[in-house]
C-alpha cells in the first residue's frame, strides 16, 4: 500500500478514536442538573447513646428539629423556584425566599400568614386579568393598538414639559390619548384617578389607574412626567 | 486543516474545554477533552497537501493549549462571594438599562466592579445616570435561592457574567449626581429619548434597533413571525453596512488615516449600539480582516470568524452560553465557509444555510422557527441592505432640522407600513413553522459537516466518511451543549 495512503488511513482511524474518547469523557458527565446549594447535612453517628435517646423519645424531637421542607413557588415572584423552608414556616417565608412579589402580584389574594406544607406548590396570582376572560376586554379593544398614528410631537400638548415629556398632572384627556396604548377610556380614567388622588406624586403612581399594568407603564414611563422632582 | 483553518481548531479546543468544565469535569480533564476534540478534527481533516504532524503543529498546539488554560482560569476565577464585603457604598454610573420582565435591570459600573440593580419600572434610571448609592450585595439569580435548575432554563450567572457582572446590589438609598454630558451612555440615553419622542412608531423602532441596539417589542414580534428577527439585532449585517459606508466616506487617498478612521468609526458604532455579542464578534472579525488588508494579506473569513469568537471567549468565557454569540458565530461560519466555495454559493445558499445552522439553538429557546424565513431572507437581506441605510438617512436629515422634515418622517412611516403589509402577506403564504428540534439538529449538523468537508481537499470516498463522522460528532456535541 502507498505509504501516504496508509498514513491517511492511520490518521483517520486515530481521529475517530480520539473523537470517541472525547465523547466518552463528556458522556460520563451527562447529568446536568445543577445543585446550587448543597443541602445534604450529615446526621450524627449512630451509637448506643442514640438508641437510648430513641427509647426515651428524644430522637423524635431531634429529627423534627432537623427536618427540611421543600416548596415550589411560582407566579408573580421575583425568583420562581424550589426553596427550602423549616417545618411550621408561614407563606411569607416562601415568598421572601423567592425574592418577594413582582410589581404585578396581587398581594390581597394570597394569605401570607397561611402555614406551609412540605412539597407544596404556591402560585402567587397576578392582579392583571388574563386576556380573553376579562370584562376589560371590551374596553381594551377600544384602545388603538400602540397608537400607530399618534406619536408624540414636541410641544403639541397642553401638558408638555420643557423636556418634551407629557405632564400627567396637567394634561387633558386628548393629550393623554396620544400616549402609546392609551385610548379614550384610559385617558378619562387617568384624569379621574388624578382628581381622586389630588395629583400623581410620581409617574409610577399612574399604575393605580385601573387598566394600566406593568407593560403599559413601561411603554409610557419614558414619555411622561408628573411635574415634580422624584 | 491545520494550515487552512487553525483558528477553527482553536475555537473547537476552547468550546470543548468549556463544555466539559460546565459538566463538572475537573479543569485538567476538561482541557484534555478539548484537546482531544482538537486532535480528532486535525487528524480527520488532514489532507495530503499538508504536513499534519510537524513540529510547527505541536508548537501551535502548545500555544493554543495555554490560551485555553488561561480561559478556564478566568472562568474559574469568578469572584468568590464570601471574599467580598456584604455591602457597597460609593459612586457609580448606569451603563446599561433594559426591561427585565415587569421590572428594569440596570448595570451600575463603579471604579471597582459592576453590579446588577433590578427595580420597579417606575424607579428605572436612564443610561448615563451618575449616582451615589448604598446597598447590600447578594449573589446573582442562580447562585442562590432556587435549589434546582433545569439545564434549559435561564442562567443569570452566565448571562450577566458575559457582561462582566457577578453580583446584584439591593440599593437601600441613592442620590443622583449632576449628569455628565460626554459619555457614551448619556449619548445613548439622549438619542433614545429623541427617537421615542419625535419619531413615528415603525421608523422609531428600526432606528432604536439600528442605532442603540434596543428592540421594540411589537416590531420584534413581527420580525420573529416573519423569520427575520436577526435584522433587528446589531450583527455582522449592520457592522458590514457601516464598514462599507466608512470605506465610501474615506476613499483610498486618505492613506493610513483611512485604516484608523474606518476602525474607529466602526467601534464607535458598535459601542453606541450597545456592544452586543454579535456586534462585538462582527467588529472583531472585521478588524482582523481590515488589519490583514492594510498589511497586505489576503483575509480568510473563516479564520477571522473563529478568531473573533475565540477572542470573545478568552475575554469572557461566559459568552459561550449566550444565544447571541452562538447565533452570530454559527451564521457567520456558515456564510464564510460558503464564501470559500464561491460567492454564487453565498448568494443562493446563504439564506438556507444560515437558517439551518441557527435553527438548532433557536428551536431550543423559542420552540418553533418559521419556515418562511428561509425564503423571505433571500429577498429581505438585499432589500434591508438598502432600506436600513435609507431609514438612517431619514433620521439624520431630521436631526439636521431641514425644512419639511416631519413630512420626510411621515413618508418613511407610510412606506414602512406598506412594506410590513407586504411582508405580512408573504409570511401568511408561507405560514409553516418548524418545531422538531431533533430534525433541526440533524439538518444543522449535516450542513456544517458538509461545509467543512467541501472546504478541505479529499478523495470522494474519504469525503463521504469524513462527512458521516463529522455530522455524527457535531450532532452529539450540539445535542449535549444546547
Amino acid at each position: 500500500m502507498d505509504p501516504r495512503k496508509r498514513q491517511g488511513i492511520l490518521y483517520y482511524v486515530l481521529g475517530v478514536l480520539l473523537l470517541l474518547a472525547a465523547f466518552g469523557i463528556l458522556s460520563l458527565f451527562r447529568g446536568r442538573w445543577k445543585d446550587v446549594n448543597p443541602n445534604a447535612v450529615a446526621g450524627p453517628a449512630l451509637s448506643w447513646r442514640d438508641e437510648q435517646a430513641s427509647s426515651d423519645g428524644r430522637e423524635d424531637a431531634f429529627s423534627e428539629k432537623n427536618e427540611v421542607w421543600y416548596v415550589y413557588v411560582t407566579g408573580e415572584v421575583v425568583r420562581p423556584g424550589v426553596y427550602e423552608v423549616a417545618p411550621g414556616d408561614r407563606m411569607y417565608v416562601a415568598v421572601e425566599k423567592a425574592g418577594g412579589f413582582t410589581v404585578d402580584a396581587d398581594r390581597e389574594r394570597i394569605n401570607l400568614a397561611a402555614p406551609l406544607k412540605d412539597a407544596m406548590h404556591i402560585k402567587v396570582p397576578s392582579r392583571i386579568p388574563a386576556e380573553g376572560n376579562s370584562s376589560q376586554i371590551l374596553e381594551r379593544n377600544q384602545v388603538p393598538r400602540e397608537g400607530n398614528a399618534n406619536y408624540i410631537r414636541e410641544n403639541k400638548f397642553s401638558g408638555v414639559s420643557s423636556e418634551g415629556l407629557l405632564n400627567i398632572n396637567a394634561a387633558n384627556p386628548e393629550d393623554l390619548e396620544k400616549l402609546p396604548g392609551i385610548g379614550q377610556v384610559l385617558a378619562e380614567r387617568i384624569v379621574r384617578t388624578r382628581e381622586e388622588l389630588g395629583g400623581f406624586k410620581d409617574t409610577g403612581e399612574i399604575i393605580k389607574v385601573p387598566g394600566i399594568g406593568a407593560k403599559r407603564l413601561e411603554k409610557i414611563t419614558p414619555l411622561i412626567t408628573c411635574g415634580m422632582a422624584w | 486543516m491545520i494550515s487552512r483553518y487553525p483558528a477553527l481548531l482553536f475555537l473547537l479546543l476552547l468550546v470543548g474545554s468549556l463544555e466539559a468544565r460546565d459538566r463538572g469535569i475537573p479543569c485538567v480533564v476538561a482541557l484534555g477533552t478539548g484537546s482531544l476534540f482538537f486532535w480528532a478534527a486535525l487528524l480527520l481533516y488532514a489532507s495530503k497537501e499538508e504536513k499534519t504532524l510537524s513540529h510547527r503543529t505541536f508548537l501551535l498546539f502548545i500555544v493554543l493549549f495555554l490560551g485555553a488554560w488561561g480561559m478556564l482560569f478566568r472562568f474559574e476565577s469568578l469572584p468568590k462571594l464570601e471574599s467580598f464585603p456584604p455591602s457597597f457604598s460609593g459612586k457609580g454610573r448606569v451603563i446599561l438599562e433594559r426591561p427585565w420582565g415587569g421590572r428594569r435591570a440596570h448595570v451600575i459600573a463603579t471604579g471597582e466592579e459592576k453590579f446588577l440593580y433590578r427595580t420597579f419600572a417606575r424607579e428605572g434610571m436612564k443610561e448615563g445616570t451618575e449616582l451615589f448609592f448604598e446597598g447590600s450585595l447578594v449573589p446573582l439569580e442562580d447562585s442562590s435561592g432556587s435549589l434546582k435548575k433545569a439545564p434549559s432554563s435561564f442562567d443569570g450567572e452566565k448571562y450577566w457574567g458575559a457582561r462582566g457582572v457577578f453580583r446584584e446590589i439591593q440599593v437601600e438609598t441613592y442620590r443622583l449626581l449632576p449628569e455628565k454630558s460626554w459619555n457614551l451612555a448619556v449619548w445613548r440615553s439622549k438619542l433614545k429619548e429623541k427617537l421615542l419622542l419625535e419619531f413615528p412608531p415603525s421608523l422609531r423602532a428600526y432606528l432604536l434597533a439600528m442605532w442603540i441596539g434596543e428592540r421594540d417589542p411589537e416590531l420584534g414580534e413581527k420580525h420573529q413571525r416573519w423569520g427575520t428577527a436577526h435584522l433587528l439585532a446589531v450583527s455582522g449585517f449592520h457592522v458590514g453596512l457601516v464598514v462599507m459606508l466608512l470605506f465610501w466616506l474615506f476613499p483610498s487617498f486618505f492613506g493610513r488615516i483611512r485604516f484608523l478612521a474606518i476602525s474607529g468609526g466602526m467601534w464607535f458604532y458598535i459601542f453606541l449600539a450597545g456592544a452586543s455579542p454579535s456586534a462585538l464578534r462582527a467588529g472583531m472579525m472585521a478588524q482582523i480582516l481590515l488589519l490583514g488588508r492594510f498589511l497586505g494579506y489576503r483575509g480568510n473569513g473563516v479564520n477571522a470568524v473563529a478568531l473573533a469568537a475565540s477572542f470573545l471567549l478568552l475575554w469572557r468565557p461566559w459568552w459561550f452560553w449566550d444565544l447571541g454569540w452562538r447565533l452570530s458565530v454559527l451564521a457567520a461560519l456558515g456564510i464564510t465557509l460558503l464564501g470559500n466555495i464561491s460567492w454564487k454559493a453565498v448568494f443562493f445558499g446563504g439564506s438556507p444555510v444560515t437558517w439551518m445552522l441557527t435553527a438548532m439553538p433557536l428551536l431550543k429557546v423559542f420552540g418553533t422557527v418559521p419556515l418562511g424565513g428561509m425564503v423571505l431572507n433571500f429577498f429581505a437581506l438585499p432589500i434591508y441592505a438598502v432600506l436600513l441605510p435609507f431609514l438612517s438617512l431619514l433620521g439624520f436629515l431630521f436631526f439636521l432640522h431641514i425644512p419639511g422634515r416631519e413630512f420626510l418622517l411621515q413618508g418613511g412611516e407610510l412606506f414602512l407600513s406598506a412594506w410590513h403589509g407586504l411582508l405580512e402577506e408573504f409570511s401568511a403564504a408561507f405560514s409553516l413553522s418548524f418545531g422538531n428540534s431533533e430534525t433541526a439538529l440533524i439538518l444543522g449538523a449535516c450542513t456544517m459537516a458538509f461545509l467543512l468537508c467541501i472546504n478541505v481537499t479529499f478523495s470522494p470516498a474519504r469525503r463521504l466518511f469524513c462527512f458521516l463522522i463529522s455530522a455524527g460528532g457535531i450532532f452529539l456535541f450540539v445535542h449535549g451543549v444546547i
